[in-house]
């Protein structure tokens, strides 16, 4: 039913026409027969890619990845090996070393403070991932927004900042977050004691 | 939070959500629906819930019970009313991002002067810095426009027990006008942020830098319903404001009328005369009761409302007003 104020669309699979379910928050809905992925683009019903990371685990929670630079009083931080000096990391860049950095926003439902925290663990980790398209894996609902990641990712970067940084008002001022290739992934996580651990990044959730 | 009630774009059965809610279920049907706004935008209607007449009660009662009366409330003559829809923004979510601030700071020092008396210096210390993550649950409602003289002034909480339904433009301009918002989103983000940045605690703070973004947000543009009732007397219009869904007056302004009591200061003295007259204890009990009386009447014992009582003039009485 279209409606000029506001619009229902029913949650139907628009490849094999099984109704959807959904939470209230989630924003990315899975189809159970098909395992395809739907978003809502303008109003109606379209395909979701989604990415899905190696590794071992029987839970994928869903990412918002992205390859990121910062623009700061400094100039511009491109590649990841500035910006592990930017974070005071002395673990040694490798092969990604003039390679943008990597960010990984939580797209499933924590607190702020929480996804903040998670996010922040898993960008200064540098983590090395082979990736497949999703063919079907199940994966937990995703209740972020693809539009409220910029904000997300900005605050998940100063959290990884060294303090010194972070106490500076001007490098705050001129502090800004611009992501490239933004997508949606999935990540293994293993159930283990009521929490999610994930084994290549050894981070618990 | 308002519920909305809404049709099932499969069965067109009734199915509710709350406000905030991305999809609903329909308990008829079984199927999942997506919400979806105009352009992002949920427009929403509170539906009335009470009609011109019960308005007009409404208003008669507040004119009887603090204008002096039934005679009062009637002597105003009804000249009809119109129906208005006024527009305010409603934003829910999260306020997210980052504040720098610099702070004072103060010891306590405990030291004993040359009699051995202990007291207390405050003493300050260096300036602290703090930087914090911002992130806090935003529910902001601001009228879309000054309707300051509809007697909205600002929006309260209390809307949100109540149930609204989609706006249907047409529909709600057969009932009534239906006001175009005069501020736009942007502004009302502005204003949101800026009453989560000026709720950040203030004390002690030299400098403040921050930037704080809105994530998750739910934008809804709620249309309220006011009767604007006319009233006349003696060739003068007098505007009311009347809540459509409660019923309240909202704003209203009524001159009062004049008060002539030829009795009272007569009976007033008649009964300070017998009192004296009779025995001092009586005409003691008789003073009493008439300074309870005058202040009872004027709420004080104002010399030159006593004055213009046993003069005999007529009293202005005060208006009814509201808003």
């Amino acid at each position: 039913m279209v409606d000029a104020a506001i619009k229902a669309v029913p949650l139907i699979c628009g490849r094999c026409s099984l109704r959807m379910t959904a939470r209230k928050e989630q924003v990315v809905y899975q189809c159970n027969g098909c395992g395809d992925a739907w978003e809502m683009v303008q109003g109606q019903i379209a395909p979701k890619k989604v990415f899905s990371l190696s590794g071992t685990g029987d839970i994928r929670l869903p990412f918002w990845s992205a390859g990121f630079r910062i623009a700061c009083q400094d100039g511009v931080i491109a590649d990841t090996v500035s910006f592990m000096a930017l974070c005071g990391s002395v673990k040694p860049p490798g092969e990604r070393a003039k390679l943008p950095p990597e960010l990984y926003v939580p797209a499933f439902f924590l607190p702020p403070q929480q996804a903040i925290r998670l996010g922040r663990n898993m960008t200064v980790r540098f983590p090395r991932f082979s990736e497949s398209a999703n063919s079907g894996q199940r994966f937990e609902a995703v209740t972020l927004r693809e539009i409220d990641v910029p904000q997300l990712a900005e605050l998940i970067v100063l959290a990884a900042l060294v303090e010194g940084r972070r106490s500076n008002p001007d490098f705050l001022e001129s502090f800004s977050v611009e992501l490239s290739g933004l997508r949606l992934v999935t990540i293994p996580f293993s159930r283990e004691e009521g929490r999610l651990y994930q084994a290549e990044m050894n981070l618990e959730v | 939070m308002a519920t909305i009630v809404f049709k099932c774009p499969q069965c067109g059965g009734p199915f509710e959500f709350a406000e905030g809610d991305g999809s609903s279920l329909c308990r008829f049907c079984g199927v999942t629906s997506v919400i979806v706004g105009d352009r992002g935008v949920h427009r929403l209607v509170i539906p009335e819930r009470i009609d011109l007449k019960a308005a007009r009660t409404s208003l008669r009662k507040l004119l009887a019970a603090q204008g002096g009366g039934q005679d009062f409330a009637a002597s105003f003559s009804f000249n009809g009313g119109r129906l208005l829809f006024l527009p305010f923004w409603r934003i829910r979510g999260m306020a997210m991002g980052w504040q720098w601030c610099e702070k004072e700071t103060f010891k306590e020092e405990i030291d004993y002067d040359e009699n051995g008396t202990r007291y207390t210096r405050r003493i300050k210390g260096p300036n602290e810095r703090v930087f914090s993550l911002i992130a806090k649950p935003l529910n902001f409602n601001s009228p879309a426009g000054d309707y300051a003289s509809f007697g909205m002034v600002r929006v309260g909480l209390a809307g949100d027990v109540l149930q609204c339904e989609p706006m249907d433009y047409p529909a709600a301009a057969a009932r009534g006008s239906v006001i175009d918002p005069l501020k736009g989103v942007a502004q009302a983000r502005q204003e949101a942020l800026a009453m989560t940045r000026d709720s950040a605690d203030a004390e002690g703070t030299v400098r403040r830098k921050s930037r704080v973004r809105i994530s998750s947000e739910w934008l809804s543009l709620m249309y309220y319903p006011i009767w604007n009732l006319h009233f006349s007397r003696e060739g003068r219009v007098y505007p009311v404001m009347v809540d459509a869904v409660n019923g309240e007056v909202i704003r209203c302004r009524f001159p009062g009328g004049n008060q002539h009591e030829p009795f009272l200061p007569l009976a007033m003295l008649a009964l300070l005369v017998l009192g004296w007259t009779t025995m001092p204890a009586a005409g003691v009990a008789a003073t009493i009761l008439v300074v309870y009386l005058l202040k009872r009447r004027s709420g004080s014992l104002d010399i030159a409302a006593i004055i213009r009582l046993f003069a005999g003039m007529p009293e202005r009485v005060a208006g009814v007003q509201r808003g």
